[in-house]
């Protein structure tokens, strides 16, 4: 979607045209729930939060600045709504039951199935982080936020993110020392 | 031998550290294994994460989605023309609900009309008319008709509130 094009759908959205809001759900509506799904680690509950975070965004587009990009304030938005869902407990995922269904259900290539088994156990390392840390997680290294900018978005301190990243990085980097061996 | 502290060596994983700040630690990174392996154990954590894959959704989110926004407003100049229009039919109505209690003598309101022009002073336009006001012929309407008019008008405040409700959804404005 060209920037123009975006900026014109921003534009009549926030205007109150619903059409050019689905197509804007339409065109973010897979990165909107993988950040969701990251964050909580279950597919109904990012279902859920993604279209939570679509909702929200209706709420306040008219604030937008349309001469942005749709998709890292979508992100932002949708990270927010999902450490909302945290702290109020609502996901009643587990994380035994939050990991994808695998696609194939004939075993593929060894390959194939040691790369699936390897995402999972990185998604599993996001999402035993506190949530606070998944939260600077997403918006450094998926969002590829700057220190500030991730401050802005979250409401915090920069000291306080600076040291939220630096700590789950180093427990990422725990939990997944041995990965090369999957 | 002093190590390279978390704060800088995320930074230097992240590329914000100034020249001379990214220098010196170069310089220590490349005598010091024990930093080296610190550095390193980020960048796998940096290399990981960016491998992760995006999953597909399993659904459309857009129906959900537009199906939970907010009842659309009406846009003020529409509340207007419905305000209106409900208006007149209210009118309407009670005058029909008037002219039951009160049936229609619409040559004594002809004749009251007629004498109030005479009043204003206008008799180019009057005078004609009032040579012959009083020869009109007496109009009766009789119960059946008024009741097709009470009825008639009925349906017209009906369709106007009706108009009303049912065309609330456009043209909206945000919530």
């Amino acid at each position: 979607m060209s920037s123009t094009h975006e900026r014109g759908l921003a534009l009549r959205a926030a205007a109150g045209d619903r059409e050019a809001f689905a197509e804007i759900i339409r065109a973010h509506q897979r990165a909107v729930f993988n950040v969701a799904y990251r964050l909580l680690g279950n597919m109904r509950d990012a279902e859920d939060a993604a279209q939570d975070a679509f909702l929200r965004a209706w709420q306040f587009l008219d604030k937008f600045d349309v001469d942005r990009p749709l998709a890292p304030w979508l992100k932002q938005v949708t990270v927010n709504v999902c450490l909302n869902r945290i702290q109020a407990d609502k996901p009643a995922s587990s994380l035994d039951d939050g990991l994808p269904p695998p696609k194939d259900p004939h075993p593929g290539p060894e390959a194939q199935t040691a790369k699936r088994l390897r995402d999972e156990r990185i998604r599993r390392a996001i999402l035993s982080l506190p949530p606070r840390y998944r939260a600077v997680i997403e918006l450094r290294h998926f969002e590829e936020l700057r220190y500030e900018e991730i401050a802005q978005a979250l409401n915090r301190p920069l000291s306080d993110v600076k040291s939220n990243l630096f700590r789950a990085r180093k427990l990422l980097a725990e939990h997944l020392k041995d990965i090369g061996d999957w | 031998m002093q190590h390279i502290n978390e704060e800088l060596l995320n930074e230097y994983l992240d590329d914000l550290l100034d020249a001379p700040a990214r220098a010196a630690a170069d310089e220590h990174l490349a005598a010091c294994a024990s930093c080296r392996r610190a550095l390193a154990d980020l960048e796998t954590v940096t290399s990981l994460l960016a491998s992760l894959p995006d999953e597909p959704l399993t659904r459309d989110l857009t129906p959900s989605v537009l199906a939970g926004l907010p009842q659309p407003r009406l846009a003020l100049g529409w509340k207007l023309v419905f305000a209106v229009e409900a208006g007149i039919g209210l009118g309407m109505g009670m005058l029909v609900l008037a002219n039951l209690k009160f049936p229609l003598q619409p040559q004594a309101w002809l004749a009251h009309a007629f004498t109030t022009l005479s009043h204003l002073k206008i008799p180019s336009l009057a005078a004609p008319l009032l040579a012959n006001h009083y020869s009109f012929p007496a109009i009766e309407i009789p119960a059946a008709p008024a009741n097709l008019v009470f009825l008639a008008l009925s349906a017209l405040l009906l369709w106007g509130v009706g108009n009303a409700v049912l065309l609330r959804g456009r043209p909206e404005v945000r919530e």
